[in-house]
């Protein structure tokens, strides 16, 4: 949850203000996680391979190319997402600079456009030494000792790339902690305040990431930026030998128009436990924790049933991802006596309530 | 992959409201986060460490100046390799006397923000960090030397009309105008919907953000510097 905070309020405050303080915490509204916006236009294809290259006679000096290719790596290693991989290619058409100080808006250390994704972007840096009216800009990498107010040129970079996979700015307030949620704040920070040098897109970004071009495998977890649903079902299949039947819950992400890409995709690889108690009874009592299935989304399990019993699958929500859990609906069993003779698997909806 | 519609033109992809049911319920808050930010002008300013570790606000021309920050920026790796890097306005940007810097206009159509309610009919805003129509600026913290400075009335009622867009979401910050780089920020207030509003401080001299998200995509972060009298 985002919280408003007041940081680095000194022992003045404390003597004098801290009632105001706490009446500030405890009234001003909670904010829940929300992915980062989008920015708009088209998105790149899954994965696609988007090279960059230096724009002519605005090529940026050395160590600023390294930082930028730097970007590019963190980009791809913290995607999370079938998002597009950047990478420098010299016959690309998309473009990068060290500009002359028309090319970007009053103010700013650097832009970005992916008017032309899904084709192409550019992205433009201002020269270190540049004086603004808000003061001198200094890029951190292009001094042997890094001075204090400079600009990380790796942050700058991943940020604006950032806006070339499609994220906007993050919304809400840019003082507190929440700032590190997103590396897309509206407000660029400089050493040594926190936040100066994140080299890693924030989990809001992630959040978007994956709504935008989906996940890398079923396997992978979700961002803890926000909440994503799931639907879990569960079926039983014919009698086998000695009253064992084979057990089916399948696990996904709910339909959700809101969710871009993650809407139904299977998930895979979770902990989902069967559940069994008797008819009439309220307590449910573990079976065992169901094995990975052969298809994709699905766990199974084998297990004798003996009497009558209600059945159940449950995917409790897990702490390190933004899935929320799910609970099956309940299949009624009977012993069976069609041992053999009951070869084909059916589900029993009729039995689920 | 599934089945999921795909955003077009300038898609939105939230889920739902970003407020939880409290969230209308702002309005002491924004009165005790006033207090909160003249408690913390008055302190950063006085206090040891008040300094700020930022980089400063200086005109064009204007070496760095804070207790912090040196008084002229280190030598750069480029001017070991290549004569007198340029600390002001760079070869390729002529002289401009008036202290503007050129630089491309915001896009065509970009909304505009004025503040209301202070002293002066109207102030204009300040544009920093922006996104639209498929292009994004970013910008450090606008310090106050940076700013037009404008009086409001002590616990007046501001607010901020935009002109081109419909607001969907806003938030407030404020730092002590003596904190070139922002890092004392208070938060002063958020909200949904188009109505910006947010008292005064008490007193005091600060720098106030406005961060808004546009209905149909794009946003901007607006500043003022205002002393209050």
């Amino acid at each position: 949850m985002r919280r408003h905070v007041f940081p680095r309020l000194g022992p003045l405050v404390a003597a004098i203000g801290l009632s105001a303080v706490l009446a500030v915490a405890a009234a001003v509204p909670v904010l829940a996680l929300t992915p980062t916006p989008v920015l708009g236009g088209t998105p790149w294809g899954q994965d696609q391979r988007v090279g960059y290259h230096w724009r002519t006679a605005q090529v940026p000096p050395a160590w600023l190319q390294v930082a930028i290719n730097a970007a590019a790596a963190d980009s791809n290693a913290a995607r999370a997402s079938r998002a597009a991989m950047l990478a420098y290619d010299a016959a690309a058409p998309s473009l990068i600079s060290y500009d002359a100080p028309t090319r970007c808006a009053a103010n700013a250390l650097a832009c970005a456009d992916r008017s032309g994704a899904p084709s192409s972007f550019t992205v433009a840096y201002q020269r270190n030494g540049y004086a603004f009216d808000w003061g001198t800009l200094m890029w951190c990498q292009a001094y042997t000792t890094r001075p204090s107010g400079c600009f990380d040129a790796e942050t700058a970079g991943l940020h604006e790339l950032g806006h070339v996979q499609d994220l906007g700015h993050y919304p809400g307030s840019v003082a507190g902690a929440a700032y590190l949620d997103s590396i897309m704040q509206p407000v660029s920070r400089q050493y040594p305040a926190t936040g100066w040098n994140l080299h890693v897109y924030g989990r809001c970004d992630v959040a978007l990431l994956q709504r935008l071009y989906d996940m890398q495998t079923w396997s992978a977890p979700y961002s803890t930026c926000g909440s994503v649903a799931t639907a879990l079902t569960l079926a039983a299949g014919a009698a086998g030998t000695g009253g064992s039947r084979t057990f089916t819950a399948t696990l996904k992400v709910a339909t959700n128009s809101t969710i871009g890409k993650l809407s139904d995709n299977p998930v895979t690889g979770r902990v989902v436990a069967l559940q069994r108690r008797a008819s009439g009874s309220t307590t449910w009592s573990a079976v065992t924790t169901m094995a990975t299935g052969p298809v994709s989304g699905t766990y199974v399990s084998t297990v004798a049933v003996t009497s009558k019993t209600e059945w159940r699958a449950v995917f409790a929500t897990p702490a390190s991802e933004g899935l929320i859990g799910s609970t099956s609906a309940t299949l009624s069993l009977s012993p069976t006596a069609c041992v053999g003779a009951c070869a084909s698997t059916r589900q029993l909806a009729a039995g689920s309530r | 992959m599934t089945a999921g519609p795909r955003p077009s033109g300038r898609p939105r992809l939230a889920e739902g409201r970003r407020w939880l049911p409290a969230g209308r319920r702002w309005l002491p808050a924004l009165a005790a986060g006033a207090v909160t930010i003249v408690i913390a002008a008055g302190c950063v300013g006085a206090g040891p460490s008040g300094g700020s570790p930022a980089v400063t606000a200086a005109r064009p021309s204007t070496p760095i100046a804070t207790p912090s920050a040196p008084v002229t920026p280190p030598a750069s790796i480029e001017a070991t390799a290549a004569p007198a890097p340029s600390l002001t306005r760079p070869p390729s940007a002529p002289p401009d006397p008036s202290g503007v810097v050129p630089t491309a206009a915001t896009p065509a159509g970009f909304p505009r923000a004025v503040l209301v309610g202070g002293t002066d009919a109207e102030v204009p805003a300040t544009l920093g960090s922006y996104t639209w129509d498929g292009t994004a600026s970013d910008t450090p913290w606008l310090p106050a030397g940076a700013l037009p400075t404008s009086e409001v009335e002590a616990g007046a009622a501001l607010g901020v009309r935009v002109d081109g867009a419909v607001v969907d979401a806003w938030a407030v910050d404020a730092a002590p105008a003596a904190d070139p780089g922002g890092v004392d920020l208070a938060a002063v207030g958020e909200g949904t919907g188009p109505a910006i509003s947010f008292p005064a401080p008490t007193a005091g001299d600060v720098v106030i953000l406005v961060h808004a998200t546009f209905v149909d995509g794009g946003d901007a972060a607006w500043y003022w510097h205002i002393v209050v009298r």
